[in-house]
């Protein structure tokens, strides 16, 4: 695993089910320091990327690098520097708050685990809810629990599915100043949203996904988020990228 | 794959502790069951004391496919399996969890089941030794393939049928040996020597083999 190659490289990545190509020939390159943020209407192949950068689909035409590894050769140290965070929680919901973030500590070796799992939960204002099973929980702390789950192994590349869903101003503050904290550090990260302010707070590039193709790819610098919230409103509504 | 398998261990005894559900929903189908032979037949005759063991593991192995129906379906649950298989551990460290802690329930059904058995069907137990080890060999038996087949019928919509239809054939030589192993610890026999050796050749078969195949397993 070089830790000079770009966090995540996809080359000519085309993905279909069956006649349905849900990604075609998509190139992508994210560095460290990067945060990406992947807009498109549903089904535009935001979540597909995702999950193939992920390793939770294995089968897909072109090529995908993690750290210089190639996907489908990942290894343990390349899953390490990963994490991901989905629709689904991906927590136990019959194990406490605190118990999932130690399970899931354990499971990927950190140090101190205890100390790691309890410092998670603080961060994520869920200190106080240590001991609640995570069906107790309510939908927004649930998402922060999946967000703490996605970092306590401290990855190199997060990759992370709508992650603003379901969370409350304050709790989407937080979470920005938590990216811009990560890929201050020299993190990576790429997201899927349909939140266009809350991920230009986070965002230093923005990519549009329309029927599995790039559409734009540029440096949040370079946009307006004005103009770039009407184009992204003219692909949501009639599918066809003005940007 | 040792330390992967106590971590997921204790994940599943921390889950079964606060639920209860894989050894509750399994001693209540047993305990059902037993209560069904008992009045349907009569118990009290040599003959069928003879077959005693032989009703309490028919009853025990359809009892183990309700607990370990739920083994993998809580793995599916708010998909937190997806990340337990991407984690960075060998898939051969959470199937021996997985089955450590099946082998736990299934065992802990029998000895909470064992008294009742030992009252409806009149029985005597004459070699106490014998039945620790028959129940802990049975147990890992149905462990073994159970963890398995379950992950394989997780993935699928009708799992809590597709679960006994692929568990129930290939566990036949270790229901037999466990039967006849119950048995001799009952009496009915004077030896039982090869199927004792059946039921631990037939367990170090099946946990080496599913140690193998499970990184293939998890994967689909």
């Amino acid at each position: 695993m070089s830790s000079s190659a770009p966090a995540l490289a996809c080359e000519r990545l085309t993905k279909r089910y069956g006649r349905v190509a849900a990604l075609r020939s998509v190139d992508v390159t994210v560095g460290a320091g990067e945060c990406v943020a992947v807009f498109g209407r549903n089904g535009a192949g935001k979540t597909t990327l995702l999950q193939v950068a992920g390793s939770l689909i294995r089968s897909f035409e072109g090529e995908v690098r993690v750290f210089g590894v190639n996907r489908r050769d990942a290894g343990t140290e390349t899953r390490r520097a990963v994490g991901i965070v989905l629709h689904e929680t991906c927590l136990y919901d019959d194990l406490s708050a605190l118990d999932n973030l130690r399970f899931f500590a354990r499971l990927y070796r950190v140090a101190d685990h205890e100390a790691r799992a309890r410092e998670s939960l603080a961060r994520f204002d869920l200190a106080d809810r240590a001991s609640t099973v995570v069906r107790a929980l309510s939908r927004g702390m649930k998402q922060r629990l999946a967000i703490a789950r996605a970092l306590v192994h401290r990855p190199r590349l997060l990759l992370m599915d709508e992650p603003f869903t379901g969370l409350d101003e304050p709790a989407s503050q937080s979470l920005v100043a938590t990216l811009r904290a990560f890929v201050g550090e020299g993190g990576a990260i790429v997201m899927s949203t349909h939140d266009v302010e809350r991920a230009f707070e986070a965002a230093t590039r923005a990519i549009i996904l329309d029927r599995g193709s790039v559409t734009l790819d540029r440096s949040v610098v370079d946009i307006d988020v004005k103009a770039f919230r009407h184009a992204y409103w003219h692909v949501l509504f009639t599918g066809a990228s003005s940007c | 794959m040792l330390k992967t398998a106590g971590v997921v261990l204790w994940k599943d005894l921390r889950i079964e502790l606060r639920t209860k559900d894989a050894v509750s929903a399994a001693l209540v189908f047993s305990i059902l069951v037993l209560v069904i032979f008992n009045f349907a037949l009569d118990v009290n005759t040599p003959e069928m004391r003879r077959l005693a063991a032989g009703f309490f593991w028919v009853a025990f192995a359809f009892a183990g496919t309700l607990s370990l129906n739920r083994s993998f379906a809580l793995e599916k649950e708010s998909g937190a399996g997806r990340a337990l298989a991407l984690a960075p551990v060998d898939p051969a460290g959470i199937y021996a969890g997985k089955c450590l802690a099946n082998g736990l329930f299934l065992f802990a059904t029998q000895v909470i089941a064992l008294p009742l058995f030992v009252v409806f069907f009149d029985v005597t137990i004459v070699r106490a030794w014998a039945l620790v080890v028959s129940f802990v060999l049975g147990s890992i038996a149905f462990a073994a393939t159970g963890t398995l087949f379950s992950a394989i019928a997780a993935n699928t919509r009708m799992r809590e049928l597709l679960l006994p239809l692929l568990f129930l054939p290939v566990s036949v030589p270790a229901l037999i040996a466990a039967v006849e192993t119950t048995s001799f610890a009952l009496g009915n026999s004077e030896s039982a020597s090869f199927w004792f050796t059946l039921l631990l050749v037939y367990d170090v078969v099946f946990v080496t083999a599913s140690l193998l195949v499970f990184e293939y397993v998890l994967e689909e």
